[in-house]
C-alpha cells in the first residue's frame, strides 16, 4: 500500500513533470492547460499535507489554490488570448529539445544543492523540497527562454507554484493571513499583466517582447 | 495605527465618486493631517521606544517612524504638486477619467507603502511590497504610449520575479523561526523573531538573506537588477516618479534592513555586510557610468536615485553607529532632494514636452523660478554644502575611513566626483544659453512644494534636532540587533 509521505512526494513529482512539459509546449492554449493541471496537483499536494498534519488551514489553502489557480487565472488568460486572437506559435530563444534537456539539468542541480543543510531537518516529505526548487528554477528558465509576453506570465506563475510547493514542504504551510495575501497578490498581478498584454498588443501589434526596444540606452 | 493605513484605502475608493476639482484640494488636506498624526505617533515612540497595534501585527519603533514621516511628508508635497501638474495636463487634453484613475492608484500606492512600513509581520510586509508593485504598474504605463507600456511590462515582470525570490527568503526564515516559535503567525513577527534571533540556524539565515537581498534589492534598484528602474522612473508621470524615487526605494531598502537586523547580532553579520557593501558600491559604479553618457534628464535622475541607494546600502554595511546615522540621514535627505529635482524637471517637461537634455536651453529666461530650484537641486543632490546631502555623504565617507574601509571609501568618493561632473555638465547646459521658447507662466502649486523642500534640506544641512538624534540612537540599537531580548 502506498504510504502517505510517498504519495505527497508523488504529487510533488507531478508538479515538476508539468513544469517540464511546459517547456515543451508549442501553443499558448496548451500552455495554459498545462499550468492549470499543474496547479491541480499542487492543490492535491497541499490537501494531502493537510490530512497528514491535521491542519485545517491547509484545507483552505488547498481550496484557494484550486479556485484561483486551477479555475480563475486560466479562465482569465484564455479570455485574454481569445480577445487578442493569438494564433502564431510560441517563438523560443532556445528550441524545445534543448529546453527539455536544460530542465533535466536544472532538476539534477536542484537535488544536488539541497543535499546538505536541509537533509538534517525533520520534513514531512523530504524529497518535495528539491522538487519545488527545480520547479522554481524552471519557471525562471521559461521566462528567459520564451519571447512571447503571455508565456512569460505563465513562467512567472510556474515559479510561484514552485515557491508555494516549497513553502508547504519545509513548513506546514504559511500562516493563513499571509497565504490569503499572497494569493490575492498573485491573482491581481496576473490580471494586471493580462491587461498590459492587451495594451502591448494594441501599441506594438505583436506580443514578441524582443520587439520592445524603445527604452534602450 | 490602523487609522494611518486605512485612511488612504478609503480615500482611494472615495475619490471615484467625487468631483475632480474637489479631489485636488481634499488630497493635500488629508495628507497633511496624516503627516501631523505621524509626527504625533513619533512623539509617542520617542517616549516608549516601541508601540503595537492591531494584535501585534502593526508596530512602530524608531526605524519605521522615520520612514512613515518620509512617506507622509512626501505624499503631502506630491499632493500639492499634482494640482498644478494635472491642471496643466487637463488643459492639454487629458480626459478627467484618467486623473481620477491617477488618484485611485496613487492613494492605493501610499496605502501599500504605509502598510509595509508599519507591519510587524514579515509575511504581510511582503504582501504590501507586492502591493506597491501592482499599484504603480498602471501609474507607470499611465500615458499608454509604446514606451510607457514597455516600461510597465518590464516593471511588473522583473519586480514580480524579484519579489517572488524575496518570498522564498521569507519562507526560509519562517522555516528556521518556526522551530522556536511554533507554526503560527507569531513566527513571522519581526519583534518575536528578534527575541529568538541568537538561536537561529546561521547558515540558513544567510541563505535566506541572499534571497531577500536579491528580491527586495530588485525593487531598491541594486545593479545588476536595476533594468526596470530608469524606464519606470522616466515614463511615469512626474508626481509618481518623485514618490517612487524618494519613498518606494527607501521602503524596499527598509525591508532589507529589517531582515539584516535579524542576522546582525552586535555586528556579527560579516557575510551580509560584505554582500551589502558589494551591491552598494557596484550600484554607485553603474549609476556613475550611465549618468555621464545620459541624454534624458528623467533617466539621469533615476540613475542618481540608484546612486544614492547604493551609498545608503554602503553606509549600512559599515554598521558602526556613525555609519547608521549617516544612512538614516541619507534616506531622508535623498527623499526630499530627489523630489525637488523631479518637481523642477517635471515643470520643464510639461512646458517643453521633451526629455532630451540637448533640446533644452535657456531655462533661466523661460521658467526662472523652476530653473533656480533645479540648479539648487543639482548642487544639493551632488553633495555640496550647505545642503543636507553633504552631511550624510561626508559622514558615510568618514565612517568608512574610521572602520578600516578606506579603499572602499576612496572608490566611493571617486564615483561621486564623476557623478558631480556629469550632473553639472548636463544641467548647466539646460539652464543657461539662449531660450528657444517664450517666457511661460509658472503655477504656484508647482513652485510651493519646491520651496518647502528647500527649507527642509537647508535646515537639515545646518542643524539636526535633538529629538532626531535620540531617534537615530534607537535605530542604531535596532539595526545592530543588540537589544533583541530587551524589546517588549
Amino acid at each position: 500500500m502506498l504510504n502517505i509521505t510517498s504519495f505527497i512526494e508523488l504529487m510533488g513529482a507531478f508538479v515538476l513533470f508539468f513544469a517540464i512539459l511546459q517547456t515543451a509546449s508549442h501553443r499558448v492554449d496548451f500552455s495554459i492547460k498545462v499550468y492549470s493541471i499543474q496547479s491541480l496537483f499542487l492543490s492535491i499536494t497541499i490537501f494531502v499535507m493537510g490530512i497528514y498534519s491535521n491542519n485545517a488551514e491547509l484545507y483552505l489553502s488547498s481550496f484557494l489554490t484550486f479556485a484561483i489557480k486551477v479555475i480563475a487565472i486560466p479562465y482569465f488568460l484564455n479570455k485574454v488570448t481569445k480577445r487578442i486572437s493569438i494564433r502564431e506559435k510560441i517563438v523560443p530563444y532556445i528550441n524545445m529539445t534543448n529546453s527539455v534537456l536544460i530542465t533535466g539539468a536544472i532538476t539534477i542541480f536542484a537535488f544536488f544543492i539541497t543535499k546538505g543543510d536541509f537533509a538534517s531537518h525533520e520534513f514531512i516529505a523530504r524529497r518535495v523540497f528539491p522538487t519545488a526548487l527545480a520547479v522554481i528554477l524552471i519557471g525562471v528558465f521559461i521566462m528567459i527562454a520564451r519571447k512571447k509576453a503571455i508565456i512569460q506570465i505563465i513562467g512567472f506563475l510556474t515559479l510561484d507554484n514552485g515557491i508555494i510547493l516549497a513553502a508547504t514542504s519545509i513548513t506546514k504551510g504559511l500562516p493563513l493571513v499571509v497565504d490569503i495575501g499572497v494569493f490575492f497578490d498573485v491573482f491581481i498581478g496576473a490580471i494586471m499583466a493580462g491587461v498590459l498584454i492587451y495594451r502591448i498588443r494594441t501599441s506594438f501589434d505583436s506580443l514578441d517582447t524582443s520587439k520592445m526596444s524603445n527604452l534602450k540606452e | 495605527m490602523a487609522i494611518l493605513v486605512l485612511t488612504f484605502l478609503i480615500f482611494a475608493i472615495l475619490y471615484r465618486f467625487i468631483n475632480i476639482k474637489l479631489t485636488f484640494f481634499i488630497q493635500p488636506v488629508i495628507t497633511l493631517l496624516i503627516l501631523l498624526y505621524a509626527l504625533f505617533l513619533t512623539g509617542i515612540v520617542l517616549k516608549h521606544r516601541i508601540i503595537f497595534g492591531f494584535y501585534h501585527l502593526l508596530f512602530l519603533d524608531s526605524l519605521n517612524a522615520v520612514l512613515i514621516i518620509i512617506i507622509a511628508s512626501l505624499s503631502f508635497l506630491v499632493a500639492i504638486y499634482s494640482i498644478g501638474y494635472f491642471k496643466n495636463e487637463l488643459k492639454s487634453g487629458l480626459p478627467e477619467n484618467k486623473v481620477k484613475e491617477y488618484y485611485f492608484w496613487m492613494n492605493f500606492f501610499i496605502f501599500a507603502m504605509l502598510l509595509l512600513s508599519i507591519s510587524n509581520n514579515l509575511g504581510i510586509l511582503w504582501v504590501a511590497i507586492e502591493g506597491t508593485t501592482l499599484a504603480t504598474t498602471f501609474l507607470i504605463s499611465f500615458y499608454r504610449n509604446k514606451e510607457a507600456v514597455e516600461a510597465g511590462w518590464k516593471y511588473i515582470i522583473i519586480c514580480s520575479v524579484g519579489i517572488a525570490f524575496a518570498f522564498f527568503g521569507i519562507v526560509l526564515l519562517y522555516f528556521v523561526s518556526s522551530s522556536f516559535l511554533g507554526e503560527s503567525l507569531n513566527a513571522l513577527n519581526w519583534t518575536d523573531i528578534m527575541k529568538v534571533a541568537p538561536h537561529l540556524n546561521k547558515h540558513i539565515l544567510d541563505i535566506a538573506f541572499i534571497f531577500v537581498l536579491v528580491g527586495f534589492g530588485t525593487k531598491v534598484g541594486f545593479a545588476p537588477f536595476h533594468f526596470w528602474l530608469p524606464d519606470a522612473h522616466s515614463e511615469a508621470p512626474t508626481p509618481v516618479s518623485a514618490l517612487m524615487s524618494g519613498v518606494l526605494l527607501n521602503c524596499a531598502l527598509y525591508a532589507i534592513i529589517r531582515i539584516y537586523a535579524i542576522l546582525n547580532l552586535d555586528g556579527q553579520a560579516y557575510f551580509a555586510n560584505e554582500l551589502l557593501m558589494f551591491f552598494g558600491l557596484f550600484t554607485v559604479f553603474i549609476a556613475s557610468i550611465f549618468i555621464i553618457k545620459q541624454n534624458d534628464y528623467k533617466r539621469l535622475l533615476a540613475y542618481s536615485s540608484m546612486e544614492h541607494m547604493g551609498i545608503i546600502a554602503f553606509a549600512f554595511s559599515i554598521s558602526t553607529p556613525l555609519a547608521i546615522f549617516a544612512a538614516i540621514l541619507g534616506m531622508i535627505n535623498h527623499a526630499f532632494t530627489k523630489s525637488l529635482m523631479f518637481f523642477s524637471t517635471g515643470s520643464v517637461l510639461s512646458n517643453y514636452h521633451t526629455k532630451k537634455i540637448s533640446d533644452i536651453r535657456g531655462l533661466f529666461k523661460i521658467l526662472p523660478f523652476t530653473a533656480v530650484f533645479m540648479i539648487i537641486g543639482v548642487l544639493a543632490i551632488t553633495g555640496n554644502p550647505p545642503f543636507s546631502i553633504f552631511i550624510s555623504e561626508f559622514l558615510t565617507l568618514l565612517a568608512s575611513f574610521k572602520a578600516n574601509h578606506a579603499p572602499e571609501g576612496i572608490l566611493l568618493l571617486s564615483f561621486l566626483v564623476v557623478i558631480f561632473i556629469g550632473f553639472i555638465r548636463h544641467f548647466v547646459g539646460m539652464a543657461a544659453g539662449e531660450p528657444v521658447l517664450e517666457k511661460k507662466k509658472e503655477s504656484i502649486y508647482m513652485i510651493l512644494p519646491m520651496f518647502l523642500i528647500l527649507i527642509v534640506i537647508l535646515t537639515f544641512g545646518i542643524y539636526i534636532p535633538e529629538d532626531f538624534k535620540i531617534l537615530v540612537n534607537n535605530i542604531v540599537a535596532i539595526v545592530k540587533g543588540a537589544h533583541g531580548s530587551k524589546l517588549q
